[in-house]
């Protein structure tokens, strides 16, 4: 198992044991609460990475291996961390690295459409509604940036 | 390169890159121009917050209310905390490691940078909003801990306590963002050979922080849209009357600002981790014992929230008590690497040093005082006193503060191309170390003679009025000696009176030392091999041909970090 793997791996454990202690202790939902919700959080990364790590080792798209390989490559494919079939063999890298952008007005733009809708909450729709269209509108232009660069 | 192309570099512009006017800054995703946005947006709210506190002092150095009322009192103490934790504390942490991360790993930038310029500007944004409360007609006025009812609907009417939650839900949406960013730049973007074991304990730091920000800023975000709810639609969630609980907004709120303080001080740790070895001329003492000692920490943090809470009378104390104690145990493991490291080097007394051997001295005191508090007994004698005042400023000043220092002293040559003066860091120095022993040592004792903590006045007869005019005094000291450090900067950095800054001014060991000061936009033309966890090292010793062990006194490199392959 990776180190990137271990390190959520120890939370996860610390969590779920200290959680069982706490809510045996005191019978306090709060805290037995944040503690599952830390020991599930953490331990769902080592969860879904360990499947994506046993799915993408050795040629993807054989068709073949055991069921928990092929469940691996189904979630893999969910979340997006492994190639569909048909791109097997593919360089990953072929078409070399993704353009890091040089610059862009869209994140200023969306910190002030959540400002926009943040201060509304506080002062009335009148601030909120212009925000919704911004945040629409940045939305839009943060997606297609890298295309229209392209 | 030559004195005549340092000097060249040093006259263009002082930033990063090729342009660096307004606009760029303002449209930036390079990762070293948010990392210098975050560092000075940080400086600024730190100068904001430490303005209110020094008004505060000025009322508190003698009994009765000279010039100020109570209710702007409380907004004086309130934003004073929010500011320091939120946004000044928050977002130096957050400029270091958005400069130094991809640096040490030997990354281009960081893996989402527009993202990470979305988390810079929630970030200002949030902070604007929570201080517009002054121009409103009032900020919050509830302490930083926002307790409820005191943060609800009847006590704290008025929009400042509004705009206050709605800053600080932009402050954790920023985290959060920042947090994702710095473990998938880690986990994903670390150059050949950089395996998990060979990156700089900064680096490590900075991970641990990023799950610990991941894991509890959600719960305060959480906590903050349901006290708005209370507050503004309607809500009982922490209404008792209704069948709601106050006590849940405390378990919500120190869930997630027990290890607030660690995000506060991990990076910390790692600046100091940087630093003692460089200028001791040795590599850091148990590399992977500081690491495990970090996730320690860190884990350990999930489980201490409500020491808190000891006199609610509703929690377990024996529980909290024994967890937060055995935190003494990870720290007293970094301390004495610490200790070890420097243990019979070349030190070299320059400011960074200076500043991170004030740093073990003062954390110490305000560490050493933790396990007291963390015994209910005397928790039960001391809370809401002075003496946690005291405590706190101790870890937070003497500690994250101080660490600041040193890595601006230490990093701002890489990140300007300019030196810092060093007769005036070496003046700043001692004026912080006399200034912050006179302003929070008394507390100590204020704290242990019954003084409570947020009041603006108290009575003559109590006997307080000498240790007052003490901390009021150290706290001037303190005032004067950030004017040094600002002058220092401003001079040095954007006067560009400052020597020019090499590439490697410290003969440091990680691979930010290994780039131009400042670095080239995607950060390296080249990358010397990454064998150990001091890339920067072994390619100094290998060009000067000379055996490692002749160079400087050095201590094996742990064998099994050789053997570490990289998997991720």
């Amino acid at each position: 198992m990776a180190e990137e793997l271990r390190f959520f791996l120890r939370t996860a454990a610390y969590t779920a044991v200290i959680g069982i202690l706490y809510w045996i202790l005191s019978y306090e939902w709060a805290g037995s609460v944040m503690l599952a919700f830390v020991a599930v959080a953490t331990g769902l990364v080592v969860v879904v990475f360990f499947l994506v790590v046993r799915a993408t080792r050795g040629p993807l798209g054989d068709g073949g291996g055991g069921k928990v390989r092929r469940a691996g490559l189904a979630v893999a494919r969910l979340v997006g961390f492994a190639e569909p079939r048909g791109a097997a063999g593919a360089e990953p890298l072929a078409a070399g690295l993704e353009p890091i952008p040089v610059g862009s007005v869209w994140p200023l733009l969306a910190a002030a459409a959540a400002s926009m809708i943040g201060l509304g909450l506080v002062y009335g729709p009148w601030l909120s509604l212009p925000g919704v269209a911004l945040a629409a509108i940045t939305v839009w232009g943060w997606i297609t940036q890298l295309d229209a660069r392209n | 390169m030559t004195t005549a192309e340092l000097q060249q570099r040093a006259r263009g512009p002082v930033l990063a890159g090729e342009r660096a006017g307004i606009v760029d800054f303002l449209t930036t995703t390079d990762h070293k121009r948010i990392g210098l946005l975050y560092l000075f947006t940080g400086l600024g709210f730190f100068l904001l917050a430490g303005a209110l506190s020094l008004v505060m002092r000025a009322e508190l150095t003698f009994p009765d209310l000279q010039f100020l009322d109570e209710a702007t009192y409380n907004q004086l103490f309130t934003m004073h905390g929010t500011g320091m934790i939120f946004f000044f504390a928050s977002p130096v942490v957050f400029g270091l490691a958005n400069y130094f991360i991809p640096l040490q790993i030997g990354a281009p930038d960081v893996a989402f940078p527009r993202l990470n310029a979305l988390t810079y500007w929630l970030a200002l944004g949030g902070g604007l909003i929570a201080f517009s409360g002054f121009l409103v007609g009032g900020a919050a006025a509830f302490g930083w801990t926002g307790y409820v009812p005191l943060s609800g609907p009847i006590f704290s009417p008025g929009s400042g306590s509004n705009l206050w939650i709605i800053g600080l839900v932009f402050a954790g949406t920023s985290g959060i963002l920042g947090a994702v960013n710095f473990v998938a730049t880690i986990f994903s973007m670390r150059a050949p050979g950089m395996t998990m074991f060979r990156m700089p304990v900064f680096t490590w730091n900075m991970l641990v922080t990023s799950l610990l920000i991941m894991l509890t800023f959600p719960v305060l975000t959480g906590a903050l849209a349901l006290l708005f709810i209370d507050r503004t639609l309607g809500g009982h969630v922490f209404d008792p009357a209704a069948g709601g609980s106050a006590i849940l907004w405390q378990h919500l709120f120190w869930f997630f600002g027990h290890p607030e303080v660690y995000i506060l001080i991990l990076p910390f740790f790692g600046v100091v981790t940087e630093i003692i070895p460089v200028f001791s001329g040795k590599p850091v003492f148990g590399y992977r014992g500081f690491v495990f000692a970090t996730m320690l920490i860190g884990v350990l943090s999930y489980s201490v929230w409500a020491h808190h809470m000891f006199t609610t009378g509703v929690v377990s104390n024996l529980f909290f008590a024994i967890t937060s104690m055995m935190i003494a145990i990870p720290t007293g493991v970094k301390f004495f690497n610490w200790i070890a490291t420097m243990w019979r080097g070349r030190l070299r007394f320059q400011t960074p040093m200076l500043f991170c051997i004030g740093f073990l001295l003062m954390f110490l005191v305000g560490g050493l005082t933790g396990p007291f508090l963390a015994s209910p007994a005397i928790d039960y004698a001391v809370h809401d006193t002075y003496y946690v005042v005291a405590h706190f400023h101790y870890v937070l000043f003497g500690g994250s503060v101080f660490a600041a220092f040193a890595a601006l002293y230490y990093w701002l040559p890489k990140m300007t191309g300019h030196m810092l003066d060093e007769r005036l860091g070496v003046a700043h120095f001692w004026l912080t170390l006399v200034g912050m022993n006179l302003t929070f040592f008394p507390m100590h004792l204020l704290g242990l003679e019954g003084m409570p903590r947020r009041i603006a006045d108290y009575p003559a007869s109590s006997g307080w009025t000498l240790l007052n005019v003490i901390i009021s005094g150290g706290s001037a000291i303190l005032a004067v000696s950030i004017l040094v450090l600002a002058w220092n900067v401003v001079a040095s950095v954007f006067l560009g009176r400052g020597a020019v800054a090499p590439d490697d001014p410290w003969g440091g060991y990680s691979l930010e030392w290994a780039t131009s000061s400042p670095p080239p936009h995607h950060n390296f033309t080249a990358l010397p091999p990454i064998r150990s966890e001091r890339p920067v090292f072994d390619a100094r010793v290998a060009a000067s041909a000379v055996r490692p062990e002749a160079a400087e006194p050095s201590v094996p490199t742990d064998p099994s970090a050789d053997q570490e392959t990289d998997r991720g």
